[in-house]
């Protein structure tokens, strides 16, 4: 699954653009101990975390992009932070678990994504 | 949940932190009279009452007015004492205390430590001096001086990173910096991401746990990288619980942060090739930690203890070769 159509699937808004890449896995939580522990890899998170920590939490992973849930507003820190560090935000109105199917749905239905 | 920086301060500090760590007793068989005297050279209203170096109640200076009042000022303290007196314990957070105080409107509350003997008393006082102790360390505090990078040899980097107790803000920062020095010198990303992911939950338990901070130091050689963790206090009691996944003795205010999940020493020692903990209770904590360059090089027989250590004989100790 492309970015592109991850953002698209869960009508995201994008805070922090960047040239479009491959998406093999999905990290969904709001704990950064459980985000920090995960051993997934070309993953982007799913979190309902919006301070600078998060992005943070998200470079030290490598993770690939971050897409904040239940339509949080976004610190400007963050935001900057996520520039800073390369990493795409955008952030969709939906909770996680609607989220979550959303992106589930798209990501194992694509032949190229199973994992 | 949105919480003012002085709640985030009386959540961080504890109770042995803002409490009068001298304290004037009395004992029981001392008369009210002796309690009177007491209290005014010392300038407090109230006394504990000890007895064989535990306290057994506490008298005030209302009860000491009672007994003007009523004619019993000659008789024993243990008398008239109040013995069912409200205590808190001296690794609580502040905001525990505080809130206790105000509730009760008790003018004060001793302390006990650990073992339940009294260590002090916490009074609105003691709390107020020691918010403003507090917020002038915060604001004296060298913005600039959290990174010094020291290059000793060509080939070996040296990175110290200082981490304040309590600064959630910028949990991460070093995981951050260290990462990008990784990737400048063109590490493999997976063993990028290990260091980081060390680095990150290293410093999480220096600002949840730790009394006054600590300190990271990287060594970053052509064979291996190194990472030292070190505070002084509060030291870990049982290192077997709190590496076990999910042990965690953090707050409901850390973990509202997102942090405090208990998987952070799990968590390390998964990402490294060689973890060492040493701690020692009232002393404090380090970790060893090495990352090899080269997976199955000479590096990984290398791995010699650290004798320079602070923490000598008697400490709890966990070592693991991954």
């Amino acid at each position: 699954m492309l970015w592109a159509d991850a953002i698209k699937a869960v009508a995201a808004q994008t805070l922090v653009d960047g040239s479009d890449f491959e998406i093999k896995n999905f990290a969904a939580a709001d704990l950064l101990s459980d985000i920090l522990a995960t051993s997934k890899e070309d993953f982007v998170i799913l979190t309902g975390q919006t301070a600078p920590q998060a992005i943070r939490t998200a470079f030290a992973v490598g993770a690939l992009g971050i897409i904040i849930v239940r339509g949080k507003q976004v610190q400007v820190e963050s935001i900057n932070a996520a520039r800073g560090y390369g990493i795409p935000l955008a952030v969709t109105q939906l909770k996680m678990f609607e989220a979550c199917v959303a992106l589930g749905g798209l990501l194992w239905s694509s032949p190229l994504s199973k994992s | 949940m949105e919480f003012s920086f002085v709640e985030e301060l009386v959540h961080r500090l504890k109770v042995f932190q803002a409490m009068a760590k001298d304290v004037v007793t009395i004992n029981p068989q001392n008369t009210l009279r002796d309690a009177q005297i007491t209290m005014r050279e010392a300038r407090v209203s109230g006394l504990p009452v000890v007895k064989e170096n535990m306290m057994v109640g506490i008298v005030t200076i209302e009860d000491v007015i009672q007994a003007l009042d009523h004619g019993y000022i000659e008789e024993p303290v243990d008398r008239w004492m109040t013995r069912d007196v409200v205590t808190v314990e001296s690794n609580w957070p502040l905001s525990r205390a505080m809130s206790i105080l105000n509730r009760t409107r008790f003018g004060r509350l001793p302390v006990l430590d650990k073992d339940g003997r009294l260590c002090g008393v916490v009074t609105p006082g003691s709390i107020l001096r020691a918010l403003l102790t507090e917020l002038n360390r915060l604001l004296a505090r060298d913005e600039k001086s959290e990174v010094t990078i020291e290059t000793l040899e060509s080939e070996t980097l040296l990175l110290r990173f200082d981490v304040e107790a309590g600064d959630f803000d910028r949990a991460g920062l070093a995981s951050v910096q260290l990462k990008r020095e990784l990737a400048a010198r063109g590490v493999d990303p997976e063993l990028q991401r290990r260091v980081a992911i060390a680095t990150h939950e290293s410093e999480t338990n220096l600002i949840i746990h730790s009394t006054s901070g600590g300190t990271i130091i990287a060594d970053i050689a052509p064979e291996c990288i190194r990472l030292t963790v070190t505070d002084n206090g509060p030291g870990i009691e049982n290192i077997e619980q709190a590496m076990q996944p999910g042990y965690s003795t953090a707050s409901d205010f850390v973990r509202s942060l997102g942090f405090g999940a208990g998987m952070g020493l799990s968590n390390i020692k998964r990402c490294t090739d060689h973890f060492e903990l040493k701690s020692k209770p009232g002393l404090g904590t380090r970790l060893n930690l090495r990352f090899n360059l080269k997976l199955g090089s000479a590096a990984a027989a290398t791995g010699q203890t650290d004798k320079n250590s602070l923490l000598n004989g008697g400490a709890n100790q966990m070592e693991i070769e991954g």
